[in-house]
């Protein structure tokens, strides 16, 4: 009981930078669990692909007819893409906020107790991992790397229960220009994020999506979180709430990305 | 001579697959899984090492509960300290029981909805006082508790004979 109680304060105030010994149990299970994960995997892959086989059709109808409005975009994207490089050139400007690398890597395992909703992936700080980076899957933001061993790492979900360290610097573009605000806490009844502090007169509506700012230190900007379905005023009455249905699904994640930014963060 | 080498190998291989099970179950079904509110958690682990200790000496179950305690603890928690207290009080537990019950699948299944229950609750009070989670008891027992034990059930059923063939037959040799 009392060498429970002992490990338990020494672990929590601990800030992530956690003791070789306990580096070592993770990486042999993580190696052990992915013999388990892998074959796992394949079957999973495989009637996924079963399953996408039976709506092509339709799914190839509604492609053709976004394909044509795309080409348009493509054009215009290349042109401003080209502008952009002009001016970073003239303003000597290396290493923008939104520049970023990403490593890929297959989720192994999850934690079962969803107290602290983390899951493991099969990289590591040899990979290049590092504490606090911004981890994406499909196409939005889901968490930050809380735990950083050689091959293996944990990934924090922005779902988690435990709210108190889990803050996403986050920004919206809107008519009249960027509105940044907070996303800090999760709505499980709805399954919606909440960004907070919000200024009262910016004017947001329904469908502006969410960007990370890249104001927070760690994360580039740019990363998408999420489209805004709901807002309106905190519960005290001097800021915004906007309620954000998350751009990927936390509970469909088998393969992840994680974003190091170029930037250096200045610390 | 030989039976005891397999004991002493086999066993913790069994309950290493079953602890890696967990964390695959979760990830893969975590749709399922976390439907809304509701929160299952598998917790195979658990089962199997209920069943052991009606097989397996005290002394060395309550090793195994130590070991792979810290190593759940390590692997998929992150905070030291937690089921490295857990699994053993629940094999020691299971221990002081058995030698009153007798060990049918009826009378194991109600041991594992008392120690899961156990582990739930104790879990639920230890995230409470850390302040991960601000939920009430009531929606604790409702969205936690209910569907947990509901899980562990079906997956104890499906898991009983099995376990109890391959602990049998590794022990019997």
């Amino acid at each position: 009981m009392i060498v429970s109680l002992g490990l338990i304060a020494f672990s929590i105030t601990g800030t992530g930078n956690i003791p070789i010994l306990q580096q070592l149990t993770n990486d042999i299970t993580a190696v052990v669990s992915r013999v388990v994960a892998k074959p796992t995997n394949a079957v999973v892959d495989f009637l996924e692909s079963v399953d996408r086989l039976k709506n092509t059709y339709e799914e190839n109808q509604l492609l053709k007819s976004k394909i044509d409005k795309l080409y348009e975009t493509e054009v215009e994207i290349a042109d401003l893409k080209q502008n952009n490089e002009k001016l970073k050139e003239q303003l000597d400007l290396t290493a923008t906020l939104s520049d970023y690398e990403s490593i890929n890597g297959a989720v192994i395992s999850r934690n079962p107790d969803s107290w602290v909703d983390q899951i493991v992936v099969d990289k590591g700080s040899q990979n290049g991992i590092e504490l606090d980076m911004s981890v994406m899957s499909g196409n939005g933001l889901i968490g930050r790397v809380v735990e950083v061993n050689p091959t293996s790492s944990k990934v924090q979900l922005v779902t988690t229960l435990d709210q108190n360290n889990n803050r996403v610097a986050a920004s919206v573009s809107t008519d009249e220009g960027v509105v940044h605000g907070i996303v800090n806490g999760y709505d499980p009844e709805t399954n919606r994020l909440v960004m907070k502090q919000i200024t009262t007169d910016a004017e947001l509506k329904e469908g502006d999506q969410v960007m990370t700012s890249g104001l927070g230190g760690v994360s580039p900007s740019a990363l998408l979180i999420g489209t805004i379905e709901e807002v309106k005023l905190d519960s005290f009455g001097l800021s915004q709430e906007a309620y954000i249905v998350p751009a990927s699904d936390t509970n469909d994640i088998r393969y992840v990305t994680f974003i190091k930014r170029s930037a250096e963060s200045g610390e | 001579m030989a039976a005891n080498w397999k004991t002493t190998t086999l066993i913790p291989l069994v309950i290493t697959f079953l602890f890696l099970l967990d964390g695959l179950l979760t990830a893969i079904f975590s749709a399922q899984f976390l439907e809304g509110t509701k929160t299952m958690t598998p917790r195979l682990i658990v089962l199997v090492l209920i069943l052991m200790s009606f097989y397996i000496p005290r002394s060395r179950m309550l090793v195994y509960g130590v070991i792979f305690g810290l190593i759940y603890d390590s692997y998929y928690v992150g905070i030291l300290g937690v089921y490295i207290l857990l699994f053993p009080l629940i094999i020691y537990l299971t221990e002081k029981l058995k030698k009153i019950l007798n060990p049918n699948p009826v009378v194991i299944g109600m041991m594992v909805i008392i120690n899961l229950s156990l582990i739930e609750t104790y879990l639920y009070l230890f995230y409470q006082v850390l302040g991960y989670t601000t939920i009430n008891w009531a929606t604790f027992l409702a969205d936690r508790l209910g569907p947990t034990l509901l899980l562990n059930l079906v997956l104890f059923i499906i898991v009983f004979y099995p376990l109890k063939k391959i602990t049998e037959r590794i022990q019997g040799e």
